[in-house]
């Protein structure tokens, strides 16, 4: 198994925010972690979003997704204060706009209304730990499914200027997600500088021409080499699969 | 005055002298390697760290940064963006493998 993310980082404490949910979202269990989904029968879709604020900052989180998995989409990521947290309807909430970034139990990225195969579709009615990786330096969103990384999911998100929070929707009855775990770190300054210098240098030859240790334009270069395919949207305004 | 202090005070190339508390400064592994070493220095001096390598507006932007960081990792409040001037990313990224913070 996969060592987790952000070994070296300590452990954060936030929960879900009682006060910026969905009416059909319950919160239970000791700091209101548990978040359980249209109690009764669902009419819609319905989600809730987390207290920590994530910009600027690295952190891991993870939710024991029990075992009722099934439906037209459960999905978790990140979104600002904008996105919509109740709708009547069965949909892909989170990402269905430019304010959320989602991956559904589908396996399918959502953001501004458009999708795309990530991984493989959630087995049905087993169990799962998803684990979320938000890097606000960099500005990238990755994915963990039971201590797997898949890859990074989105790019980019150093560039919002609005604040981010963690976010689950579901838009099936009683299943419920378990924030099981939360890591933050401090994000270092040669890792901050390395950030500001990949967004005017994009090549390695580019980076040849720099004067530079060699040491260190190893170091520049290393995000370079990450061969994950970029975030290509597959059908435009597609809003239910 | 000595190792006991509570300031630091950095040198830099063109003759500026940084001076900030000591809990910043080890906020860096090197400084505090630095600073934490068999000291030469006398009992009545200040501490001092030499950093004759670097310009003094990366060395400003390095405390300020130090600050920052302690500040902020022990926090979990909403952590601001640390501005780094792109013209500056280079000199910077440069002391920032240096200094280990």
């Amino acid at each position: 198994m996969a060592t987790l993310p952000l070994r070296h980082g300590c452990e954060d404490h936030w929960t879900w925010n009682r006060r910026d949910r969905s009416d059909e979202v319950r919160l239970y269990g000791p700091g209101l972690r548990v978040a359980h989904f249209h109690p009764n029968w669902s009419s819609g879709t319905a989600g809730v979003r987390g207290t920590r604020v994530l910009n600027n900052g690295r952190y891991y989180w993870e939710l024991g997704i029990s075992q009722r998995i099934f439906g037209t989409s459960m999905m978790f990521g990140i979104g600002t204060r904008r996105a919509r947290l109740h709708v009547d309807a069965f949909t892909n909430l989170l990402g269905e706009d430019e304010h959320g970034w989602g991956l559904s139990h589908k396996g399918l990225l959502w953001h501004g209304g458009r999708w795309t195969h990530y991984t493989k579709p959630f087995r049905e009615n087993e169990a799962t730990t998803v684990g979320v990786l938000f890097d606000g330096i960099t500005g990238t969103l990755t994915y963990y499914k039971d201590g797997t990384c898949l890859g990074i999911a989105f790019k980019g998100l150093n560039d919002v200027r609005e604040p981010l929070y963690p976010i689950v929707c579901s838009t099936a009855a009683k299943t419920e997600m378990t924030l099981t775990l939360m890591k933050r770190d401090f994000v270092n300054l040669q890792d901050r500088c390395r950030a500001v210098i990949l967004k005017q240098v994009s090549s390695q030859a580019q980076l040849d021409k720099l004067t530079l240790p060699p040491r260190i334009k190893g170091y520049l270069s290393e995000p370079m080499a990450d061969t994950v395919q970029p975030f290509q949207p597959v059908n435009k305004y597609v809003n239910s699969v | 005055m000595g190792p006991g202090a509570m300031y630091v005070t950095i040198t830099s190339a063109d003759g500026h002298e940084f001076i900030i508390k000591r809990k910043y400064a080890e906020a860096s592994e090197t400084f505090e390697a630095m600073i934490g070493g068999p000291s030469e220095t006398p009992e009545n001096e200040p501490l001092r760290v030499d950093m004759k390598r670097y310009q003094s507006h990366v060395l400003q932007t390095v405390c300020t940064y130090l600050i920052y960081k302690v500040y902020y990792t022990n926090s979990t409040t909403e952590i601001p963006l640390f501005p780094i001037a792109s013209e500056m990313s280079l000199e910077l990224v440069d002391v920032a493998n240096y200094l280990n913070c």
